[in-house]
C-alpha cells in the first residue's frame, strides 16, 4: 500500500506542478499572442521577453488580502473556487502523456475526465449564486446552461471514437492509433473503416472544448461588456487567481483529450521516435490555435451559441455516431 | 504468503475501512443537511456531498463504471439542472416559511424513530455476515456491465429507456403551448 500511495502523491503533485506551471505561463502566451495580433508589444519589461511577469503576477495574487464580500454565502463562497481547480489537477492523473508517463491509467480513464470536469461545471454555478450579485448570477446561468449543452455532442463524438478503438482506456485508444498519421483518428483511412466524416467529428469536438472551457468566441459566461466579469466579479487575490488557473488546466485538459482521440497521443506521423515530445508538440499547437481563436473572432450571443448545440452540432454527431456503428458493422 | 505480504494485506483493509467509514459518515451527514438547511440551496449543496460520497462507496466495492457513472449523471447533469432550477426560483431569505415547531417536532420525531432503529439495530446484527472477497480485476468495468446490461437484462434495459422516453414526451407536452390547434 506505502508504495502505491506514494506513486499516487508524487503524481498528484507533478499534476499539480505541470498544471500551475502551464496555467501559469499560458497566461504569458495568451497576453503576448493578443499583442502581437493587436499589433501592440505586450508584457514585455519583466526579463526576457516578459518571462518574469507570471511568477510576478501570482506573487501580487497570493499576497493580496481575500476579501469576503458582506452578504454572500460564505461557504460556498470559499468552496467554488477550490471545487473549480481540484476537478481539473485530478484529470491530468489519469492522462497518458506517452507509454511511460502517465499517473495511473485506468480502464474508464476517458469517463473519469468527464465525471471531474462535470464537479468543475457546478463550481460555477456556486460562485455565480454565492455572490448573491446579479451579473454573477445570470453568468454562472449561462456558464451552466452552455455546459450543459455542449456536453452532449460532445461525448456522442467521444462515444464514436470509443467504438472505433474498441476500449475506453486513453492508453489503449492511442496505441490503436499508432504507427503514422494515416492510423490517426482525424483520417478517414483507418484500417478499413472508411469513414468520411472523421474530420468533422475533430471539428465537433474542437468546438465542444472551446466552448466547455468557456473560450471566446463562446465565453458568454464572462462578457465583460454585459456582466461585468462574470462568476468571478466579487473574487480577488488567490479566489480568482485558482478561478484562472483552472480555466487554463481545463484548457490544457481538453488539448490533451483532442490529442488523444483524434491525432494519435504520443505518436510521431511519419512512424520514428514516437514520445512525450510528440504529445507536448500537439497540445501546445492545439492550445495556439485555441489563443489565436480568441483573438480572432468576436464573441457570439448565447442564442446563437445554444443553437449551435442543439440545432447542429448534435445532429450531426448523432448522424455521425449512427454511420460510425454501420461501418463498423459493414466492414 | 510471507508475513510481510499478510501485514500489508491488513493495512490494505484497515485503509479501506476508514475510507468507508468516512464516506458512510459524509453520505449521511448530507443527508441530514438536506432534510435541516433552510435555504433550499443549502439542501442541494449538502445532497451533492451526498452524491459525491455515494460515489466514493461505489469505488470502494470496486464498481469501478458505476462510481464514474454516478458521478457524470448524478453529481454533474442532474445536480446541476436541479440547482440551476433553485437559482431561477430566486428565493430570498423572507420567502422561506417559517419554522415554529422546529424543535419540539425534532423532538417528536426522534421519539418515535428511535425505537425503529433500534429493531433495524438489531436484525442487521442477527443477519448473517459474509467475508469479503477479492474479486477478479474485471469487476465493475465497462466491457463487463455492457455485457450483462445487453445479454441479460436487455429486455428490461430497454423497458426503462421508453419509460424515460415516456417521460420526456409527457414532459414536453405539459410544457407546450395551450391551445394552440384546438
Amino acid at each position: 500500500m506505502s508504495l502505491t500511495l506514494l506513486n499516487v502523491i508524487v503524481a498528484v503533485i507533478i499534476a499539480i506542478a505541470f498544471a500551475a506551471l502551464n496555467a501559469a505561463y499560458l497566461v504569458w502566451a495568451e497576453r503576448r499572442g493578443a499583442a502581437r495580433i493587436q499589433r501592440r508589444p505586450g508584457p514585455n519589461i519583466n526579463g526576457p521577453f516578459g518571462l518574469f511577469q507570471p511568477p510576478l503576477d501570482g506573487v501580487k495574487l497570493m499576497a493580496k488580502q481575500l476579501l469576503i464580500p458582506g452578504g454572500v454565502d460564505k461557504v460556498l463562497f470559499m468552496a467554488a473556487p477550490v471545487l473549480a481547480m481540484a476537478p481539473a489537477i485530478t484529470s491530468f492523473v489519469t492522462l497518458p502523456f506517452s507509454d511511460l508517463i502517465v499517473g495511473h491509467n485506468m480502464h474508464i480513464g476517458i469517463l473519469l475526465i468527464f465525471a471531474f470536469a462535470s464537479i468543475g461545471g457546478m463550481s460555477l454555478l456556486f460562485a455565480g449564486w454565492s455572490s448573491r450579485n446579479k451579473y454573477s448570477m445570470m453568468s454562472s446561468v449561462r456558464a451552466v446552461s452552455q455546459a450543459i449543452a455542449y456536453e452532449i455532442p460532445m461525448l456522442i463524438t467521444v462515444i464514436t471514437v470509443v467504438m472505433i478503438a474498441g476500449t475506453t482506456d486513453l492508453m489503449g485508444i492511442v496505441k490503436g492509433q499508432m504507427g503514422g498519421f494515416w492510423h490517426w483518428n482525424i483520417f478517414p483511412f483507418k484500417a478499413g473503416l472508411f469513414n468520411p466524416l472523421m474530420l468533422m467529428s475533430f471539428l465537433i469536438f474542437f468546438t465542444c472544448s472551446l466552448a466547455e472551457t468557456n473560450r471566446a468566441p463562446f465565453d458568454l459566461g464572462e462578457a465583460e461588456s454585459e456582466l461585468v466579469a462574470g462568476f468571478h466579479t466579487e473574487y480577488g487575490s488567490m479566489g480568482f487567481g485558482l478561478f484562472f488557473m483552472a480555466e487554463y488546466a481545463n484548457i490544457v485538459i481538453g488539448a490533451s483529450l483532442t490529442t488523444i482521440l483524434f491525432l494519435g497521443g504520443w505518436d510521431c506521423p511519419f512512424g520514428f521516435f514516437p514520445g512525450v515530445w510528440w504529445f507536448l508538440l500537439k497540445i501546445y499547437l492545439l492550445i495556439a490555435s485555441f489563443i489565436w481563436i480568441r483573438w480572432t473572432f468576436p464573441r457570439t450571443t448565447i442564442y446563437g451559441l445554444l443553437n449551435l448545440s442543439w440545432k447542429i452540432l448534435i445532429p450531426l454527431s448523432l448522424f455521425n455516431l449512427l454511420l460510425t456503428a454501420g461501418l463498423l458493422k459493414v466492414f | 504468503m510471507t508475513k510481510k505480504n499478510i501485514r500489508k494485506g491488513a493495512l490494505d483493509i484497515m485503509f479501506a475501512e476508514w475510507l468507508f467509514f468516512g464516506l458512510a459518515g459524509l453520505s449521511v451527514l448530507g443527508a441530514i443537511g438536506l432534510i435541516l438547511f433552510r435555504h433550499p440551496m443549502n439542501g442541494a449543496m449538502s445532497f451533492v456531498v451526498t452524491l459525491i460520497s455515494l460515489a466514493g462507496l461505489y469505488a470502494l466495492l470496486s464498481a469501478k463504471l458505476l462510481f464514474a457513472v454516478q458521478l457524470i449523471v448524478y453529481a454533474g447533469a442532474i445536480m446541476s439542472l436541479i440547482i440551476f432550477i433553485i437559482m431561477f426560483l430566486n428565493i430570498q431569505e423572507h420567502d422561506l416559511p417559517d419554522e415554529e415547531g422546529k424543535g419540539l417536532f425534532l423532538l417528536g420525531g426522534a421519539v418515535v424513530i428511535t425505537p425503529i432503529a433500534l429493531f433495524l439495530y438489531k436484525i442487521v446484527k442477527s443477519l448473517p455476515g459474509s467475508d469479503t472477497k477479492i474479486i477478479g480485476n474485471g469487476f465493475g468495468d465497462v466491457r463487463e456491465v455492457g455485457l450483462i446490461l445487453f445479454k441479460n437484462w436487455l429486455l428490461p434495459f430497454e423497458i426503462v429507456s421508453i419509460l424515460l422516453l415516456v417521460a420526456l414526451v409527457g414532459a414536453v407536452v405539459l410544457a407546450g403551448k395551450k391551445g394552440v390547434g384546438k
